[in-house]
C-alpha cells in the first residue's frame, strides 16, 4: 500500500514536474514572482472615424529608461493580439517606460484624417512612465486620442 | 404406422414449416446483400474543400496483406477498380433544391509513385463551388454488379476565420522563455477537429550560400467538444526552444538565421473526427475500422485549410535563439549580426 504511494507521488512529479509547456503549478509560478511586481497594461484604443478592423495593434514592449524608449532599445516585448486588452508583465520593482503601437490599414485619407502620420500604414504610439512594486499590481490603459 | 413414427413426421412437418416462413421473410427483404464476406471491399476518399471549386474523388480496390505477415507491394491491377461506374455529387440547399456534379477522370493531380504503383490511383474531379451548410451525397455506381456506395455530410457554415495570427505589417512574433504565442480561431459551424502545425523557418548558411529549412511544431488536435467562443492553442517560449536545441544537429560549419514562421490549420467534418478518434481509440481499446460508407471503406466528409505564412520573429526571440544556454551552440545569428549581414549584401 505504502510503495504505491510512493509510486504516485513520483509519478505525478513525473507527469507535472518536468514540464514548462503543461499544465502550470500555480504556487510555482507565485513562488517564482515573489520578488517581483505586476504591470498590467491594458491595451485599448478607440480610433474615431475608422471601421474597428481596419486599426491594428502592433506591438507592445517594455524600456528601462526614457531615453531607451526612444531609441527603440526595448528590453521585452508581448505577442499582442486583437482579440486580447490585457497584457501582464512579472518585473523586478523600479520605473519602467512602455510603448503601445498602432496601425492603420484604411486605405484613401482616413488614416491622414485621424493623424496616422503618412496615411496608410502609419503608426501612432502610446507610452508612459510607470512604477512597479514589490508584490503589488500596477494598472495602465493606453490613451489614443 | 407407429405412433413414435407419426411423431417424426410431426417435427420433421415443423421444421419444414419454419424453415418456409424463414425463406419467405427473408425473400421478400428489400435490402440486397451488397456486401459479402470474401468481395473485396471498395475505398473511397472524397474530401469537400469548401475553397475550392474543384473537389476530387480517389477511388481504390482495398489493398489486402497476405494473412502469413509478408507483406506483398501491392500491383497496380490488385489495387485498381475495375469495370465501369458513376460518381456523382448531389447537392441538396436549404430551401430542397437539388443539383447534381458528376467525376470525370483527373488528370490534374501529379501522382508520386512509391510504396503504392501511381497507376492505380484513380482520381476523379468535379466542378462543383460547396455551398455552407448544405447537405452533400456522395454517389458511386457500379451498374453491372448493381451495387452502389453511398455516404453524405453536411458542408461547413461559412469561412474559417483565424484570429491569431494575422498578417499586420510590423508585427512579430515573440517566443522566448516567459513570453508563450496563443494561436486563436473561432470554432466552424458543422466542423469538429483542428489540427495545427507551426513551421519555424531558418536559413542554413554554409560557404555563404543559405538553404531554406523548417522545424515543424505539431500542436495537438483539439476536438469541438467544447462550446469556446474562441479556440486558443499555446506554443509555449521554453518549449520552443527545448524543441529548437533536441531537433536540430550541433554544425561548426553552418551559421543559421532564423527567419520567420509559417501556421497552418486544417479543420474538419464530423466524420472526418470520427474517423481520426476512432484511429486514437484503435490504439489503446478498439481496432475497428470507421468508415462513412456502408459498404465501402473510406471517408466522405469536409476539409479545410488555413495558411497564414513568413510572420517575422521579434528582436528578442532571435537574440534568445543566439544566446540561451539551450540553443547557443546551434550557430544562430543575432539580430545585430543579421543587419550586418544583410548590410554587407
Amino acid at each position: 500500500m505504502k510503495a504505491n504511494i510512493f509510486i504516485l507521488i513520483g509519478l505525478m512529479f513525473i507527469a507535472f514536474g518536468c514540464d514548462p509547456g503543461g499544465i502550470g503549478n500555480t504556487d510555482v509560478i507565485i513562488d517564482q514572482h515573489k520578488d517581483l511586481g505586476t504591470l498590467d497594461i491594458n491595451f485599448i484604443y478607440k480610433i474615431p472615424g475608422i471601421p474597428a478592423d481596419r486599426v491594428r495593434k502592433v506591438d507592445l514592449s517594455l524600456a528601462y529608461t526614457a531615453d531607451s524608449l526612444n531609441h527603440g532599445q526595448f528590453f521585452t516585448s508581448k505577442n499582442v493580439s486583437d482579440a486580447e486588452s490585457l497584457y501582464r508583465f512579472y518585473l523586478p520593482p523600479g520605473t519602467y517606460y512602455y510603448q503601445a503601437t498602432i496601425i492603420c490599414l484604411c486605405q484613401s485619407d482616413s488614416c491622414l484624417w485621424s493623424q496616422f502620420p503618412g496615411g496608410q500604414f502609419g503608426l501612432r504610439m502610446d507610452g508612459g512612465k510607470v512604477e512597479v512594486k514589490k508584490g503589488l499590481a500596477t494598472v495602465v490603459s493606453t490613451q489614443f486620442h | 404406422m407407429s405412433r413414435g413414427h407419426l411423431r417424426r413426421i410431426k417435427i420433421f412437418l415443423l421444421l419444414s414449416g419454419l424453415c418456409m416462413c424463414n425463406l419467405i421473410v427473408t425473400s421478400c427483404s428489400e435490402k440486397i446483400d451488397l456486401y459479402s464476406g470474401g468481395d473485396k471491399l471498395t475505398a473511397v476518399y472524397c474530401l469537400l474543400n469548401n475553397e475550392d471549386s474543384i473537389q476530387y474523388l480517389r477511388i481504390a480496390s482495398q489493398y489486402t496483406i497476405i494473412g502469413d505477415g509478408t507483406v506483398i507491394k501491392p500491383d497496380s491491377l490488385d489495387m485498381t477498380v475495375k469495370g465501369d461506374f458513376i460518381a456523382y455529387l448531389s447537392e441538396t440547399t436549404s430551401s430542397g433544391e437539388q443539383k447534381s456534379y458528376h467525376f470525370t477522370p483527373s488528370y490534374a493531380i501529379k501522382k508520386d509513385s512509391g510504396w503504392f504503383p501511381a497507376e492505380a490511383l484513380q482520381v476523379y474531379e468535379t466542378k462543383c463551388t460547396i455551398i455552407p451548410n448544405t447537405i452533400y451525397a456522395l454517389y458511386v455506381l457500379f451498374p453491372k454488379e448493381k451495387r452502389m456506395v453511398f455516404a453524405k455530410t453536411l458542408s461547413f457554415g461559412g469561412g474559417f476565420h483565424v484570429i491569431d495570427p494575422i498578417i499586420v505589417p510590423g508585427r512579430k512574433i515573440n517566443l522566448f522563455p516567459g513570453e508563450d504565442f496563443y494561436l486563436r480561431y473561432e470554432p466552424l459551424k458543422n466542423a469538429a477537429v483542428y489540427e495545427a502545425t507551426a513551421k519555424f523557418l531558418y536559413d542554413d548558411i554554409r560557404d555563404g550560400l543559405a538553404e531554406r529549412k523548417e522545424f515543424i511544431i505539431a500542436l495537438p488536435l483539439k476536438f469541438n467538444d467544447q462550446t469556446d467562443n474562441i479556440i486558443s492553442q499555446r506554443i509555449a517560449g521554453d518549449r520552443f526552444l527545448r524543441d529548437i536545441s533536441r531537433g536540430l544537429k550541433k554544425d561548426s560549419t553552418i551559421r543559421r538565421r532564423p527567419v520567420g514562421f509559417n501556421f497552418h490549420v486544417s479543420v474538419g467534418g464530423q466524420e472526418l473526427a470520427m474517423e481520426i478518434r476512432n484511429d486514437l481509440d484503435a490504439a489503446s481499446f478498439s481496432n475497428s475500422d470507421y468508415s462513412s460508407f456502408e459498404n465501402a471503406a473510406g471517408i466522405f466528409s469536409t476539409l479545410s485549410h488555413k495558411r497564414i505564412e513568413t510572420l517575422p520573429l521579434s528582436r528578442f526571440t532571435i537574440d534568445s535563439l543566439a544566446l540561451s544556454s539551450l540553443t547557443r551552440d546551434l550557430g544562430f545569428l543575432t539580430f545585430d549580426e543579421i543587419n550586418k549581414l544583410d548590410s554587407i549584401k
